[in-house]
């Protein structure tokens, strides 16, 4: 495979390379400096398709995270999946299946992390073996460019990828771009990288000196992440199931605001809500979904008024378990990347890395 | 048949009334499924063979509770359109001060004149079928309303709070703004509007039904909010959570 060396001044130019052949979709700084001395970004689009490099100085490559993963892009929070309309007899008859109608351009995500890259692996797990969702795989499907920048060090003080393996990731993109002085180290980790390393001929090779620097940057991130390592996640599963009476889901969720955040900005939550929406004259309509949340009280409503989880402390015991048990059982992994997301989008502090350590505090020996 | 339909208006704006005209892309459409027999805003028509009323406003009078009354014996379905009729609303403060004051300084010297009584929502003075949320009411939600009214089934009206919306949209939160907001303990379907515009939700669309309120007023307290600021704030539009049944 080919590793190269991207100069920050080669950015722009890398940046117009792949706007010709992409939609650019990278990190860019969504607030002021706030209060507490960070700011926020979000992916966004750059340019307006393949072919336009408008707007590409936008993109950020160094930042802490992204408010949302990349997720909306396959996966929006809002979108239809059929338009019906009423047959000559009055029925609602024929359906018209959109999956098929969704064509993106081919897009190039620059900039993901390496807990992003986790999470994404997750959701084509989820969207893509036992069951098939033609919406999300319409999206995915296409033609697509990842490319990965490494993390050096923890984003924020709520992330723990640390303690769940995800702050480096092998697979699952194209191209990583770690950091290493007045540039950026290029390895490609797919054929597709490699060739787009290889056309992109002004970038120089990383040379001898600059791979051993680049080994040594690897092995200082192993070892900084090593010691924030704040709880043996291959035990989650094991503790949650000896914890499930535990005081510990009512303690939080005493404060829980059932205000949905930390769904909505979790990078492996996939659930939404199915409803249909018709014109006024009820002759034509549409079935739409929506990003959904396990914490809102509503999700487990059902016809009736009946609710599996009407207590907040069965639903935070219900969203934790499903990010460190249940979805375990079904694909042999943990199904939170560590990114601390929701936990700082959390105003009350409730964190699945602090239930996880307190249960194995409790559970684990 | 098209259901007929009757608007009212009791303390009020009447902006919720202009967001019905502001319909306007589909008010033809709507034509078509309901005749509208009494709306004052748009209509010399004043008709009382109603089935449908949407009641704009609040009770502050001492005949609005009559009028109110008898609106509920003619329709078979009673709407409460926006916050004053759904909560009491803004008129609501009234309540939190002396009437004859509040007369005076509204009215002054003619005070006498105009009559007035504590403020009520709809709800406390008759059965309301279905609320509108919001000051203003939203246009979407206005809409899928009547549809849901329409074809038979209940409205889709979020129960969920602001943040969720907020989150949707990819917000930077105001409180790592370093500022405060009421969106988690408020109901959605204003699609944050004024998270969105970079201001904290004042809460017009009333308490979400799973709040926790408790909860929120020790994280404001964090932001130098004291309880009973928390409760002032929230009197701006929600006076009424603190004498409702
Ligand atoms: S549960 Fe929290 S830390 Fe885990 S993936 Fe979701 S947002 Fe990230
Ligand atoms: S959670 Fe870890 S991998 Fe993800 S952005 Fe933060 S430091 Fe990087
Ligand atoms: S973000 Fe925090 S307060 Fe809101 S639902 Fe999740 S755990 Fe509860
Ligand atoms: S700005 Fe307000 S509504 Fe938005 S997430 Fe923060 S608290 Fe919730
Ligand atoms: S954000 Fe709050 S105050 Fe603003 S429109 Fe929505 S509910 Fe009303």
């Amino acid at each position: 495979m080919t590793n190269k060396f991207l100069a920050n001044q080669e950015i722009p130019s890398f940046l117009s390379a792949l706007a010709q052949e992409y939609q650019v979709i990278a990190p860019v700084r969504r607030s002021e400096v706030l209060p507490d001395g960070s700011s926020r970004y979000s992916f966004q689009p750059l340019n307006a398709g393949p072919g336009d490099a408008t707007g590409l100085s936008a993109a950020v490559l160094d930042y802490p995270i992204a408010l949302n993963d990349p997720k909306k892009f396959f996966f929006p929070a809002r979108e239809e999946l059929l338009r019906f309309q009423r047959d000559g007899s009055g029925q609602f008859g024929s359906a018209r299946d959109l999956s098929e109608t969704i064509a993106p351009p081919p897009r190039a995500l620059v900039g993901l992390h390496p807990c992003d890259v986790a999470a994404l692996e997750q959701l084509d797990l989820y969207f893509g073996s036992d069951r098939i969702d033609p919406y999300y795989q319409a999206r995915r499907s296409g033609r697509l460019l990842l490319v990965a920048v490494s993390c050096l060090s923890p984003c924020s003080e709520e992330c723990f990828c640390a303690s769940m393996k995800t702050y480096r990731v092998d697979s699952g993109y194209d191209l990583l771009l770690t950091r290493l002085g007045e540039g950026f180290a290029a390895t490609a980790a797919s054929e597709l990288g490699d060739q787009w390393l290889q056309r992109l001929t002004s970038l120089a090779p990383l040379d001898a000196d600059r791979e051993e620097l680049l080994t040594e940057v690897f092995s200082e991130i192993e070892e900084t992440f090593a010691a924030g390592v704040a709880f043996d996640a291959a035990a989650v599963p094991r503790n949650l199931a000896k914890g499930y009476r535990d005081p510990v889901w009512r303690e939080e969720a005493e404060r829980c605001l059932s205000c949905g955040s930390c769904n909505l900005v979790c990078p492996t939550c996939y659930c939404f809500d199915v409803f249909d929406e018709v014109d006024i004259a009820a002759t034509e309509g549409a079935r739409l979904r929506t990003w959904d949340g396990c914490m809102l009280k509503s999700f487990a409503e059902i016809a009736g008024g009946e609710n599996f989880r009407a207590a907040r402390e069965a639903r935070l015991r219900h969203r934790i378990n499903r990010k460190g048990s249940y979805l375990h059982q079904r694909y042999g992994r943990l199904f939170c990347v560590g990114c601390g997301r929701c936990a700082s989008a959390c105003l009350v502090d409730i964190s699945p890395a602090t239930i996880f350590r307190t249960l194995e505090e409790r559970y684990g020996h | 048949m098209k259901p007929k339909v009757a608007f009212f208006s009791f303390t009020s704006c009447e902006g919720c009334q202009l967001t019905v005209l502001e319909c306007e892309d589909i008010l033809l459409d709507m034509l078509g499924q309901i005749e509208i027999v009494r709306f004052r805003e748009a209509s010399s028509l004043k008709r009382d063979d109603y089935e449908i009323a949407f009641i704009e406003g609040s009770a502050s009078r001492p005949d609005d509770v009559t009028r109110m009354r008898k609106i509920r014996e003619r329709a078979n379905l009673v709407v409460a359109i926006g916050a004053c009729a759904v909560s009491g609303g803004v008129n609501f403060m009234k309540n939190f001060h002396y009437l004859q004051r509040t007369r005076e300084h509204v009215y002054g010297a003619q005070a006498d004149w105009f009559p007035t009584t504590q403020v009520q929502p709809v709800e406390a003075v008759i059965k309301v079928d279905h609320s509108v949320y919001g000051c203003p009411m939203t246009k979407d939600e206005f809409l899928e309303t009547v549809k849901s009214l329409l074809v038979g089934r209940t409205p889709r009206i979020p129960q969920y709070p602001v943040c969720v919306e907020c989150k949707m949209a990819e917000n930077v939160c105001l409180f790592h703004r370093g500022q405060t907001c009421l969106g988690p303990v408020i109901r959605a379907g204003c699609q944050a509007f004024c998270p969105g515009l970079g201001a904290g939700c004042d809460g017009c669309r009333g308490l979400a039904p799973d709040h926790n309120l408790a909860s929120l007023t020790n994280v404001l307290g964090e932001y130098g909010m004291k309880p009973e600021e928390v409760r002032r704030k929230l009197r701006l539009f929600n006076g009424y959570i603190e004498v409702q049944p």
